[in-house]
């Protein structure tokens, strides 16, 4: 077996590659090489530049063929991606969902929690004129609707990452949906 | 006077890097061109080659190049091959060469003739099309 279809075998294999498909395909490739080898052609006339990148060559014609079972290597990242934002995004928002539930138990329930206390305590003593009205029934109401706005926040904000997120999307295969995958990236 | 040469002989160098770097630049554009050209047809090519009767992969770069169209620095055609089976325009068996190991050949399926003749309109009248404009364009520059 040649050089050329040893690296594609190992790059068959990396993918996942069935063995039978893969047999097929180096047998086929060192059946055409040899047979170039005799006409005296070289093995780009066989094989274009993908003689010059076996392994991008293995990937394409696999990928092509829907016989590699690992994503590209672009899903791949798109998916570590999505994931890191996901768990970021949640513990922002779980951040968020917590600060307005201290601030709102702590007034409710009068647990004079220490981040509650000292959070109350940062806050300005001159409060904007929204909060100041005839209704304003002193500090407890103002933090009462900072904690829902923030609670609030919170939950769209992981309802909007959980849209991004959409985990089901990754799991179609990519060359189900572009037609060019298989492709080299020099054709 | 010796500086003028020197800094004459320095004008040159620089026009005949400039010239240098345009036609590097042009092959560049060219070659690009071309690959993408190349990768809008050659499938439509190989539906057509296998038209002449089944053929394995090599064969069908042999008949590529016998009418001219070489893959040398261009992208393999496996790939593409394999595209059109998973697609179902070609199908495939395994029969002995001419006194070599069995080989897998292609052939047209019912789709992928289906496939090569609207293919062919569409590559013709795109042809046509673009023949207008460029032979235009043509006109202009000889006139």
């Amino acid at each position: 077996m040649s050089l050329f279809v040893q690296a594609c075998r190992a790059e068959w294999d990396r993918l996942g590659v069935p063995e039978a498909a893969a047999n097929e395909m180096a047998a086929d490739l060192e059946a055409d090489l040899a047979e170039a080898q005799a006409d005296g052609a070289s093995p780009e006339e066989v094989l274009g530049n993908g003689y010059f990148d076996p392994k991008s060559f293995a990937a394409s014609w696999a990928y092509a063929k829907g016989v590699a079972n690992e994503r590209p290597r672009s899903a791949v990242v798109q998916l570590r991606t999505r994931t890191v934002t996901f768990f970021s995004s949640a513990v922002v928002c779980l951040a968020l969902g917590a600060l307005g539930l201290v601030l709102f138990a702590g007034r409710r329930f009068g647990s004079a929690s220490a981040s509650a206390v000292a959070i109350r305590r940062s806050l300005p003593r001159q409060m904007p004129s929204i909060f100041v009205g005839p209704h304003f029934g002193g500090p407890g109401i103002v933090l009462d609707v900072v904690g829902l706005v923030l609670f609030g926040i919170g939950i769209v904000g992981l309802g909007v990452t959980l849209w991004f997120w959409r985990p089901w999307s990754m799991k179609a295969d990519r060359s189900d949906r572009d037609p060019d995958v298989g492709l080299p990236s020099y054709l | 006077m010796h500086n003028e040469e020197i800094q004459r002989s320095l004008k040159n160098d620089a026009l005949r890097c400039k010239l240098v770097a345009a036609n590097v630049s042009r092959m560049g554009v060219n070659g690009g061109r071309r690959t993408q050209l190349l990768r809008g047809v050659l499938d439509l090519c190989l539906l057509a080659v296998m038209d002449e009767g089944p053929a394995y992969g090599y064969e069908m770069t042999k008949r590529l190049g016998a009418r001219g169209l070489s893959i040398v620095g261009e992208g393999s055609i496996y790939p593409l091959l394999g595209r059109l089976e998973r697609d179902g325009l070609v199908n495939t068996h395994r029969a002995a060469s001419n006194g070599g190991p069995p080989r897998k050949y292609y052939q047209l399926s019912g789709q992928g003739e289906r496939a090569l003749a609207s293919g062919i309109t569409e590559w013709r009248t795109t042809r046509d099309a673009v023949d207008a404009v460029l032979g235009h364009a043509t006109a202009e520059v000889t006139s």
